[in-house]
C-alpha cells in the first residue's frame, strides 16, 4: 500500500464522497506544454499481477504490469485557443514545438489527488493530496479526427530494463 | 560462491542502468573499491582476495553483510588489528591509492558504509592497509575506522598517529558513516575527518604528513565474533572532489533513496549459471519465475522484488466494506483448473568438488618473449572455482616433485627445450577466473631473455622442456534430481484426482531445499480451490497496490467476509465519473480453518494447517 498519506486522505477512501484531482505531466522533447492536465478528458490506468499460470492457479509471482491510457482533448494553453492539444501532437501542424518531432517514449507521470482540505469545494477549492499512480512512457498515441489525442503508456521500468542481461562473468559458464 | 537470487537481480539493475536502479548507491567517482554485499562478497569494482564463509541479515535496504568466520587461525599479524582475527572480508583495491600526494590538492581517500544494528559491543570496522593480510607489514603500516555507540574511532599503526575519536552517540539502527584522509607531503599535513548520517567532524590534530604509502587492501569486520550489527554499501574512493574544506569537499552517497527494494531471496544456493536468453527484465523474470516471487516496478518507477514469505505473511491493509466501499462484486470465480495437488519440481544443482585437482594443465610450450604480455584464455573442460575459493591468485613456480601438488604454479625456462632455468623474479605472472570455465593467465616478461613455460634441467621429476603451467581449482559437477510433493499423501485419492504440476529444466532451482519448499509452498496454497473475486468495484482508494492484502466484507448480500490479495486493479477517471476496480484472490477456502479461527486463512502465520480436500 502506498503509504504517507492523511488521515483524511484515507477517510475519503473508505466513504461515498470524494473530490478528486488528476495531474498528468509528461515530459515532451520540445514546448513549454508539460502539465497536461487540464485537457485531460479521459485517464485509465491498468495494474496486474502476470504469471505464466493459467489465471485459476495463480501465486502471486510474475510481474506487476501497468499501462495507462488518456485523452487529451481541451487546450494545452488555456489563455489561447488555438493551442489545442490536436495542434500540439498533430504530426503536421508546422507550428507545433513538435513539428518534426514526435512524443514517443516521453515521460509521463500521473497523480490522483483527493481534496483533504477543509477548503475543498467551497470557492476557496483547497489543495489536492497527491498520490503517485503511474511512472511511464508514452508507447504511442493518435491524433483522432475531433482534435483529441489518444496516448498509450507503458510502464517506466519495463523500458528501462531492455539491456542485454549481463551476469556475474564469475559465475557464468560460457 | 553461492549466490542468491538477490544478488543477481542485484547485480543485473545495476549493471543495465549503470546503477541509477538500485538498492545501493551507483559508485562514486573515481572508484577503487565498490561492493553492496547482498547476499555476496562479490566486488564491483576491486577484487575480493578472501571472505572465510560471511554470513548475511537485513540490512538497510537489502540483505547485508553480518559476520564471518576465520577458518582455524590467526590472520592479523602479530600486533596488528584484533579486528583481522574476525575479518569477514578482504580486497584489493581496484588500483592503489598513493595517500600522500605532492599537489596542494591531493585527492581524498573516502570510504562510506551503512552499518545496521546494535554498535554497543561488538563494532563494524574498516581497515586500510598498505600490505595484504597475513605478512608482516599488515602490522605497522594500516588505518582503521571503528564504529561504536560512543562514537566514531580512527586509528593507524603509522608513527606519530594518535587515535582519534569523534565523541557522539550512536545509536542502534541505520547510519551511514563516511571516512575521509588527505595527505598533503607538500605542505606537510595529513587530516582526517569522518561523517555520521551526513554530520561532518574533522580532527583538529592528526599528524604530520605521512609518506607516500600505497593504500592496496581492505578488510571489512567486527571487533570480535557474533555481531549484532550489519554493513552494507561498502565504496572506497580516490575522491578528486573539492578544495580541503567541509569534509574536505569529499562526495559521498549520503542521503540515498533507493530505486530498489529487494526482499532476501528463497533461492540461494546459485553455483553456476548457463547461457541465458533476454534482456534484463526478462532474466530477472526468469529468477522470480523461479521460486514464485513478484518483480517488477511499482507506481513511482522504484523496482520491487517481494519473495513469497513476504507476499504470504502480509497483514491486511484495510477492510472494504459494503457499508462504506464496496459497491460491487463482479464475480467469485472458482475453477477445478486451479488445482494443483502434486507437484514435482526438478532441480539442477552443481557440487564442488571436495579435494582440489588441477583443473587447467598446458600441453604445449607457452613462450612469453622479452618485454612482452602474453594473456592466455583457456577455457575448461568444465565449471570450476579457483583453488583456496579465490576469484584470482598468483602463479608460483613448481618445487621439483611436487607436481602432483594442486597449485597455481609454472616452471620458467631461457630455452624451449628447457636448456636453464630462467629466473621467476623477472616474469610477473597472475591467474583471474572470468567465468566458472575460463581462467585468464597473464604473463609479462621484464627479463632479457626469452621465456617458456616449460621444466628446465634443474628439475628431475619430468624430462627438460615439458610444458609446466597448472591451475588447481574444484570441479563443479551438474548434480539432478526431481522433488516430488503431493497433498493428500495420496493426491489421487482426492476429490480432485490427481492433479499434477510439473517445473522442469528451470536452471535457476539448483538445490534440494530449494525445490522441497517451492513444491511444498505451490501444492498447499493450490490443493483446495479459492474463489478469485474479480470487478470490485470499490469506492477508489489510490493508495492500494497489487499484491496488498484486503479485508472484503458484505455481510448482507453475498456473506463474504474474506481476506484477498489484489492481483489487479483499474482506475478510470472520466468528466463526472472516477472509478476503481480491484480483482483479488482470497486467501483461504470459504470455510477455511486455521490456527483455530474459522473462517480465517494464515494470516501473520507461517504455520500450514492444511484444509480439507
Amino acid at each position: 500500500v502506498i503509504t504517507g498519506t492523511s488521515a483524511a486522505f484515507t477517510a475519503q477512501t473508505e466513504g461515498v464522497e470524494q473530490v478528486a484531482a488528476w495531474r498528468l505531466q509528461m515530459t515532451l522533447p520540445a514546448g513549454p506544454y508539460s502539465d497536461v492536465s487540464l485537457a485531460v478528458d479521459h485517464v485509465s490506468i491498468n495494474a496486474s499481477t502476470t504469471s505464466d499460470m493459467p489465471e485459476g492457479t495463480r501465486l502471486e509471482v510474475g510481474y506487476p504490469a501497468m499501462s495507462c491510457t488518456f485523452t487529451l482533448s481541451g487546450l494545452v494553453d488555456v489563455t489561447d485557443e488555438s493551442k489545442t492539444a490536436g495542434w500540439l501532437f498533430g504530426p503536421y501542424q508546422v507550428s507545433s514545438p513538435l513539428y518534426y518531432k514526435d512524443a514517443l517514449y516521453a515521460p509521463v507521470t500521473v497523480d490522483i489527488g483527493l481534496y483533504t482540505d477543509n477548503n475543498a469545494a467551497t470557492t476557496l477549492q483547497g489543495t489536492p493530496e497527491y498520490v503517485r499512480k503511474f511512472t511511464g512512457q508514452v508507447d504511442s498515441y493518435v491524433v483522432n479526427d475531433d482534435g483529441s489525442v489518444t496516448f498509450t503508456c507503458i510502464e517506466k521500468m519495463r523500458q528501462q530494463l531492455r539491456g542485454a542481461a549481463q551476469l556475474p562473468a564469475l559465475l557464468t559458464c560460457r | 560462491v553461492p549466490v542468491s537470487a538477490e544478488y543477481l537481480i542485484d547485480y543485473m539493475l545495476r549493471a543495465d542502468t549503470a546503477g541509477a536502479v538500485s538498492s545501493w548507491p551507483t559508485r562514486l567517482l573515481d572508484s577503487l573499491l565498490a561492493v553492496g554485499f547482498r547476499t555476496a562478497t562479490l566486488p564491483e569494482t576491486g577484487l575480493l582476495l578472501q571472505d572465510y564463509s560471511p554470513t548475511y541479515a537485513p540490512g538497510v535496504f537489502g540483505s547485508a553483510l553480518a559476520g564471518g568466520a576465520l577458518q582455524g587461525f590467526v590472520r592479523a599479524a602479530q600486533n596488528g588489528p584484533n579486528f583481522g582475527q574476525f575479518t569477514a572480508v578482504e580486497y584489493t583495491l581496484a588500483a592503489p591509492y598513493v595517500l600522500a600526494n605532492s599537489g596542494s590538492n591531493s585527492p581524498n581517500m573516502v570510504v562510506e558504509f551503512w552499518t545496521n544494528g546494535d554498535v554497543s559491543t561488538v563494532f563494524p570496522s574498516v581497515v586500510i592497509a598498505t600490505a595484504p593480510p597475513l605478512t608482516p607489514d599488515y602490522a605497522s603500516s594500516w588505518y582503521k575506522l571503528t564504529v561504536k555507540s560512543t562514537g566514531l574511532e580512527v586509528s593507524s599503526s603509522l608513527p606519530g598517529f594518535t587515535t582519534q575519536v569523534w565523541t557522539t552517540a550512536i545509536s542502534s539502527g541505520a547510519h551511514h558513516v563516511s571516512w575521509v584522509m588527505s595527505s598533503n607531503s607538500a605542505l606537510g599535513t595529513f587530516a582526517v575527518a569522518v561523517e555520521l548520517d551526513g554530520v561532518s567532524h574533522t580532527f583538529a590534530t592528526v599528524s604530520a604528513a605521512h609518506g607516500t604509502l600505497a593504500q592496496n587492501y581492505v578488510a571489512v569486520g567486527w571487533s570480535t565474533a557474533s555481531p549484532v550489527s550489519t554493513i552494507e554499501a561498502l565504496q572506497v574512493t580516490a575522491n578528486t572532489g573539492g578544495a580541503p574544506v567541509n569534509f574536505f569537499g569529499a562526495t559521498t552517497s549520503y542521503p540515498f533513496a533507493p530505486q530498489a527494494v529487494l526482499n532476501p531471496s528463497l533461492n540461494a544456493n546459485l553455483n553456476v549459471i548457463g547461457a541465458v536468453e533476454g534482456d534484463t527484465y526478462s532474466v530477472i523474470q526468469q529468477l522470480v519465475q523461479a521460486e514464485l516471487a513478484v518483480a517488477g516496478g511499482d507506481e513511482s518507477a522504484v523496482f520491487r522484488f517481494y519473495n513469497r514469505d513476504t507476499i504470504s505473511s502480509a497483514q491486511p491493509v484495510r477492510t472494504i466494506t459494503s457499508a462504506a466501499s464496496l459497491k460491487a462484486i463482479g464475480g467469485a470465480e472458482v475453477a477445478a483448473a486451479g488445482v494443483v495437488n502434486h507437484c514435482t519440481v526438478d532441480w539442477n544443482g552443481w557440487s564442488a568438488a571436495a579435494a582440489a585437482t588441477n583443473i587447467y594443465k598446458a600441453t604445449d610450450p607457452i613462450r612469453v618473449p622479452r618485454g612482452k604480455t602474453v594473456i592466455l584464455k583457456p577455457t575448461l573442460d568444465a565449471p570450476a572455482r579457483l583453488y583456496g575459493n579465490v576469484p584470482n591468485g598468483t602463479v608460483g613456480v613448481i618445487a621439483d616433485g611436487s607436481l602432483a601438488t594442486p597449485a597455481f604454479g609454472a616452471r620458467f625456462s631461457t630455452t624451449k627445450a628447457g636448456t636453464a632455468t630462467f629466473n621467476a623474479n623477472s616474469i610477473t605472472r597472475t591467474v583471474v577466473q572470468t567465468a566458472s570455465n575460463q581462467l585468464q593467465l597473464t604473463f609479462t616478461n621484464n627479463g632479457s631473455t626469452d621465456c617458456w613455460l616449460v621444466s628446465s634441467s634443474d628439475y628431475l621429476d619430468v624430462p627438460a622442456g615439458t610444458p609446466v603451467l597448472q591451475i588447481a581449482g574444484y570441479t563443479w559437477t551438474a548434480d539432478t534430481a526431481t522433488v516430488d510433493y503431493q497433498y493428500p499423501p495420496n493426491a489421487a485419492s482426492s476429490r480432485f484426482g490427481d492433479q499434477a504440476h510439473q517445473i522442469s529444466g528451470d536452471q535457476w532451482i539448483q538445490d534440494l531445499d530449494t525445490a522441497t519448499l517451492l513444491a511444498q509452498d505451490i501444492v498447499v496454497d493450490q490443493c483446495t480451490p479459492r474463489p478469485n473475486l474479480t470487478g470490485l468495484s470499490i469506492v477508489p482508494d489510490p493508495r492500494l497496490q497489487t499484491v496488498d492484502v484486503v479485508h472484503i466484507q458484505d455481510p448482507d448480500v453475498t456473506g463474504l467476509d474474506e481476506y484477498a490479495r489484489i492481483f489487479g486493479w483499474t482506475l478510470n477517471w472520466d468528466a463526472g465519473s472516477f472509478e476503481m476496480t480491484v480483482d483479488a484472490r482470497t486467501l483461504a477456502a470459504p470455510g477455511g480453518w486455521i490456527m483455530g479461527v474459522a473462517g480465517r486463512s494464515e494470516i501473520g502465520s507461517t504455520a500450514y494447517v492444511y484444509p480439507s480436500t
